[in-house]
């Protein structure tokens, strides 16, 4: 998946464990950005009594570098409270005794709230305190109109827009033929051990996801608080991670509690770095690390595991690929480009270089205008729509496929003058088919896409009543 | 003693209440020096914050000490000597 249960540890650990990460402008207020970082994957709607809720004891921060270095230039934290409604009058067992028709419901027994802290070199701000979570969406009869719920829990101060509580997730991907040794759309035919072309569905649908989401005006992020118009502006890209780190020591029984600084145990910049580019060993020391240090990593997109296992599993589909692989001393720097110091300007009106620093970051130019949802290409750059991925990244895009085609050689034409890119490499696709590739937003809702088109742009959560968590299925065999 | 054994014996970490600590800490003080001075610097403490001490590894003398959000590494081999023969 883009990082759910990416890594060994973390795997363990879904209240931490940062599932997606989406930055980009605005569409309905394109002087601000949007940045969203999802994180408690594959959750099933229904449930009780208890349902998914943010830890009280993670901290989750939102990083943003302005400078070029792989630092933190501003920091955005997030603590989150949980309150007990019913402290022993009722001693109900359950979530809510009746309909929860607004966030101060008597009937929600067990409410979130969250604070968030602005840090950056003027020193820490509290922007925002008690703010409150909407509940899980248990099912229709106990929340009859969730969309209200969404609104209240939009909250506003100054000219910053915060929401902290479940979503749909709106990553998708075919995790079957994925990892069931690559059986890749639209090539299942030619597959060495001949699939067959099927559709590939979408392996998260009906799941959610807890989002922390915030609206920023674009002056609060850019060096220097300036507004860039020309995307060749050195200062229009910022680079956008998230992390969430767990307190050192933590007590069992009596005494119980978290003690000791905070320890990073996720983070999450770019989708599928540490899914797909990272190997199993070091995966959990990658989520400990900072995006500066991400140099020591560099081995790994020069010689994309991914890459080899494409010349094993379909031979003769990528000669060029295989042929250029097959030289050790050559390396990647087209995905170096996209994944680690960003683009520099090598296609019409797009650049996101950040400079020479090789650090996994989510690299948004601000100076790039959204591109109207009804029109935009579910592939970003790779689609001709220079608003998309890997332009930062929008809720939509379709970076399974784009990342499929990238580390296929689609792109490396365009840094290495000498390679030719296959065929091939620009068709690969996931979710889909068997033959059609998805290419716009309204594509997806045949996967049980479907998105918001205003903040925070994921759609409100599956609810427990209409997706139960058993479904009738075939005895396996 | 007992919470730092059964601590210790895990994963070598060990809770104590900052009283306790500073007891602690005050033996080892005299152990360097059996001096009526180093007893008379052990001052009662007023925190009730849990102070969880780590010792990664006891030949090290290293000591690292964790209240709050905070964590503070110390060497002082005859403390970390006094506690490993106390939970042996």
């Amino acid at each position: 998946m883009s990082s759910h249960a990416e890594a060994p540890e973390i795997s363990k650990d879904p209240v931490a464990d940062s599932t997606d990460l989406y930055a980009f402008i605005s569409p309905d207020a394109p002087s601000t950005v949007t940045l969203i970082a999802n994180y408690i994957p594959r959750q099933q709607p229904a449930g009780g009594p208890n349902f998914f809720e943010f830890g009280d004891d993670v901290l989750y921060e939102i990083h943003i570098d302005n400078s070029g270095d792989g630092e933190a230039d501003i920091s955005y934290q997030f603590r989150f409270n949980t309150v007990l409604t019913d402290t022993g009058a009722n001693d109900t067992f359950l979530y809510n005794t009746g309909q929860i028709t607004s966030l101060t419901d008597t009937t929600w027994n067990r409410k979130q709230f969250y604070s968030v802290t602005r840090k950056d070199k003027s020193g820490t701000h509290v922007l925002g305190k008690n703010l409150a979570c909407p509940p899980c969406n248990v099912g229709k009869n106990s929340i009859p109109d969730y969309a209200t719920l969404t609104a209240q829990a939009v909250h506003t101060a100054g000219t910053t827009k915060f929401f902290a509580g479940q979503r749909a997730d709106g990553f998708y991907v075919d995790l079957g033929s994925i990892f069931d040794l690559g059986d890749l759309r639209p090539f299942q035919p030619d597959f060495l051990l001949k699939g067959a072309a099927i559709a590939g569905p979408n392996s998260l649908a009906a799941t959610n996801v807890h989002s922390i989401a915030l609206q920023i005006p674009i002056t609060q992020l850019t060096k220097g608080g300036t507004l860039p118009s020309a995307y060749t502006d050195p200062n229009s890209t910022i680079g956008v991670w998230t992390t969430a780190s767990r307190q050192k020591t933590k007590i069992y029984g009596n005494h119980r509690g978290n003690t000791g600084p905070w320890q990073q145990v996720s983070r999450l910049g770019n989708p599928l770095i540490n899914e797909v580019i990272i190997p199993m060993g070091k995966k959990d020391g990658w989520n400990a690390d900072a995006p500066k240090n991400d140099s020591q990593y560099s081995k790994y997109y020069d010689h994309p595991g991914l890459a080899g296992l494409l010349n094993v599993l379909y031979p003769g589909a990528f000669p060029n690929l295989a042929a250029y692989t097959a030289v050790a001393a050559n390396t990647r720097p087209d995905l170096d480009a996209v994944l680690l110091t960003g683009v520099p300007p090598l296609f019409p009106g797009f650049q996101n270089y950040t400079g020479k620093t090789k650090a996994d970051m989510l690299r948004l130019n601000v100076a790039i205008t959204p591109t109207a949802t009804a029109s935009a290409s579910i592939l970003g750059v790779v689609g001709g729509d220079n608003a998309g991925f890997p332009n930062g990244r929008r809720v939509f895009d379709d970076v399974v496929s784009i990342e499929l085609k990238a580390v296929a050689g689609a792109l490396l034409g365009a840094v290495v003058k000498s390679y030719s890119p296959d065929g091939a490499a620009g068709l690969l696709y996931d979710v889909g088919g068997p033959t059609a590739e998805p290419a716009k937003v309204a594509d997806l809702a045949a996967f049980g896409l479907a998105y918001d088109s205003s903040f925070p742009y994921l759609a409100d959560p599956w609810d427990g009543y209409d997706n139960p968590a058993i479904q009738l299925v075939a005895n396996a065999g | 003693m007992k919470t730092a054994r059964n601590g210790a014996a895990a994963v070598g970490i060990v809770a104590v209440a900052p009283t306790m600590l500073l007891t602690q800490a005050g033996a080892a003080t005299k152990s360097k020096s059996t001096s009526a001075k180093a007893e008379a610097t052990v001052r009662p403490v007023s925190s009730n914050e849990t102070v969880v001490v780590h010792i990664p590894n006891p030949r090290s003398g290293e000591i690292h000490f964790m209240v709050g959000t905070r964590e503070v590494v110390t060497h002082d081999r005859a403390l970390v000597a006094r506690l490993i023969r106390d939970i042996s």
